[in-house]
């Protein structure tokens, strides 16, 4: 049998079992898709012996990761935070730490260097954020504000629906 | 996907500079299910309903809001015209019905809930008779209740008798709510062609053919416009009436976008919470309706249409050449928005409410925009004569008869068109009345001395234009 095809039958599988149960409980969750991943793996190697149960195991800790990052993208919670100043140190290890204790994730950094100044462009998840939006809005745009540059931040579902047709 | 700095910032801007906000999430609610054998059963009925399809509305859209930091400035509810809920009852006064509304609207944290209204284009049932004669008392003792009553229609014609009987309503609404300066007549609007899906109040109902649940989204965003056009012109780059028709309908589009996000967003929560159990209506899905494309102003410096207006090279609103600038920008609003938007509705054009816009507001001070230009203007825009303020001694006749002009406009160029006409009590022409939040302040208009009366009490119906000939 051919793993490659088995398991990306089986990661379409999982992503719409979950997206099935998320809609009808309503609430998505991220660990979700790996919860889904971890039951369809199991009864898929019940029938099989133990060698194949071995396998599985490995097949499903890949399968849950690459599940979740599915889910993420498709829940689409992210955030565009835009920086633009004067070179300082620290800046971007600033932001990220704020970024980090607020719960979200950076998936994607960018940043342009003319003369001494600096736009950046940071893409955050925001699946797992602890603290609203509008917060971590403030936060971000005040701590770069007392570090002598300009911060600025919007739900990325935002600017895509008003700049992209 | 790769974001440019610049994009980010220019959205920014339009929210924290130029107003750009969703000026109302409205949830259109039928209440045809709750007409009952008493009015007293009835309003149980749909108060009991309003409660438990709404619940969620206030807090969902609350969240919409934070998570996108996009400002919803009003949450309304709109309702299956009133007269067809209440007719089965054979009430003579539904009084009772407006203040159910009201109530259920202010449990529910909604700022209004339109929809006490009849459908008479051809003529009266006694069932919206009863609701007409209601209108001066309901919208008196009530706060968020907003009325319409649509008395014409391209394919019906103009209802005359039902003109005259609105103008006597607006006359006693005005009386009635004297001590405000007639604000009453704020929430009053007679219609032609009244829009089935319209999320902005006054006209704002449920309309026949709709479903059970609707999110409707009237958008703003006439100060994106107008810095749009400031910076064309401070671009230097050439600057005639091709490229600022071509500005607008950018600007347009990305106003609407906004809507569409914002509307799809708070319906999709809303079936998610009614699904769980948590707080909706289990079992009936909310749909995404319309997106009312309409540029509505404020009081604020910066989000007025008569200032667009002058940016396009008026004086002042009302100048000669108004009409012609107005009905280019209603064009490229509506051009911008059809393609930002999977269904538009609604009004969908550019607002005119005179007190609601400063620099109208203005206009009418320093006498370059009269009533006459108004009535003009309504001709290429979306709603009519909206928020003007007439002398408090106008009789109903001429009232009346200033509503026919207007209707007619509607009837006879096939779109809507609406009256919201304040006689304020004892206020005479060049006086000012302030009524505060949006609704801002007007100064009062002088009409013409001479008189209709004769006409306006011919009774009977305006025949239907050739237009209504399609077939």
């Amino acid at each position: 049998m051919s793993r490659g095809d088995d398991s990306a039958d089986l990661r379409e599988l999982i992503a719409r079992v979950s997206r099935q149960v998320a809609r009808r409980t309503g609430q998505p969750r991220a660990d979700l898709a790996a919860i889904v991943a971890a039951e369809v793996t199991a009864a898929m190697a019940t029938p099989s012996g133990e060698d194949s149960s071995r396998v599985s195991t490995a097949v499903r800790a890949e399968l849950c990761a690459s599940c979740l990052e599915q889910e993420r993208r498709k829940v689409g919670r992210r955030a565009v935070v835009t920086t633009t100043g004067k070179n300082r140190k620290g800046m971007v290890a600033n932001i990220a730490r704020a970024i980090a204790d607020a719960g979200g994730d950076i998936l994607d950094i960018s940043q342009t260097l003319v003369a001494d100044y600096f736009t950046m462009i940071i893409i955050i998840d925001l699946t797992g954020l602890e603290i609203p939006f509008t917060e971590l809005k403030a936060r971000l745009t005040e701590m770069v504000r007392a570090l002598g540059a300009e911060c600025l931040v919007m739900h990325e579902d935002v600017v895509t629906a008003l700049q992209r047709i | 996907m790769a974001w440019d700095s610049g994009e980010v910032r220019e959205i920014l801007r339009m929210i924290e500079t130029e107003h750009l906000d969703v000026r109302a999430v409205t949830m259109g609610i039928s209440l045809r299910d709750t007409a009952a054998e008493s009015l007293e059963r009835t309003c149980a009925r749909v108060y009991e309903k309003l409660m438990r399809s709404a619940s969620a509305l206030v807090s969902t859209a609350q969240a919409v809001e934070a998570d996108y930091a996009v400002p919803i400035t009003n949450k309304r509810i709109s309702v299956t015209p009133m007269a067809l809920v209440t007719e089965p009852s054979r009430a003579t006064r539904v009084v009772e019905a407006a203040v159910t509304l009201d109530r259920a609207a202010s449990e529910l944290g909604v700022d209004y809930i339109g929809g006490f209204s009849a459908l008479v284009e051809k003529a009266m049932t006694a069932g919206d008779r009863a609701l007409v004669d209601s209108i001066p008392e309901a919208l008196a003792v009530t706060k968020r209740v907003c009325s319409s009553v649509n008395v014409a229609t391209t394919r019906a014609g103009i209802n005359g008798d039902a003109v005259l009987i609105m103008g006597r309503v607006i006359k006693d609404l005005a009386e009635r709510t004297a001590r405000e300066g007639g604000i009453g007549c704020a929430k009053l609007c007679t219609f032609a062609n009244i829009p089935d899906d319209n999320p902005f109040v006054a006209g704002a109902m449920h309309g026949l053919g709709e479903g059970e649940c609707v999110i409707n989204v009237g958008c703003s965003g006439p100060g994106v416009v107008l810095s749009a056009l400031k910076r064309l012109r401070a671009s230097g780059e050439p600057m005639n009436l091709s490229t600022v028709a071509d500005t607008i309908k950018r600007m347009a589009f990305k106003v609407t976008r906004a809507g569409e996000l914002i509307g799809r967003e708070v319906a999709r929560r809303m079936n998610t919470a009614a699904g769980g159990g948590s707080g909706g209506d289990a079992g009936v899905r909310v749909r995404f309706g319309i997106v009312d494309l309409s540029l509505a102003p404020t009081p604020a410096v910066g989000d007025s249409v008569a200032e667009i207006l002058e940016e396009m090279g008026l004086e002042r609103t009302g100048a000669p050449g108004t009409v012609a600038a107005l009905a280019m920008l209603t064009d490229a609003v509506k051009k911008g928005g059809v393609m930002a938007s999977s269904h538009v509705g609604g009004l969908s054009g550019a607002f005119i409410p005179v007190s609601e816009d400063a620099r109208m507001v203005d206009a009418v001070r320093v006498g370059a925009l009269s009533l006459e230009s108004l009535v003009a203007m309504s001709a290429v825009c979306s709603v009519g004569l909206d928020m003007v303020a007439v002398p408090g001694d106008t009789s109903a006749e001429t009232l009346a008869a200033i509503i026919a002009d207007e209707i007619a406009i509607g009837v006879f160029n096939n779109k809507a068109t609406a009256v919201r006409i304040i006689p304020v009590p004892g206020k005479a022409a060049g006086e000012s009345v302030v009524y505060g939040g949006l609704l801002g302040e007007a100064i009062v208009q002088p009409v013409s001395r001479f008189r209709s009366d004769r006409f306006i009490t011919l009774g009977g119906r305006i025949p239907a234009p050739l237009l209504a000939l399609r077939n």
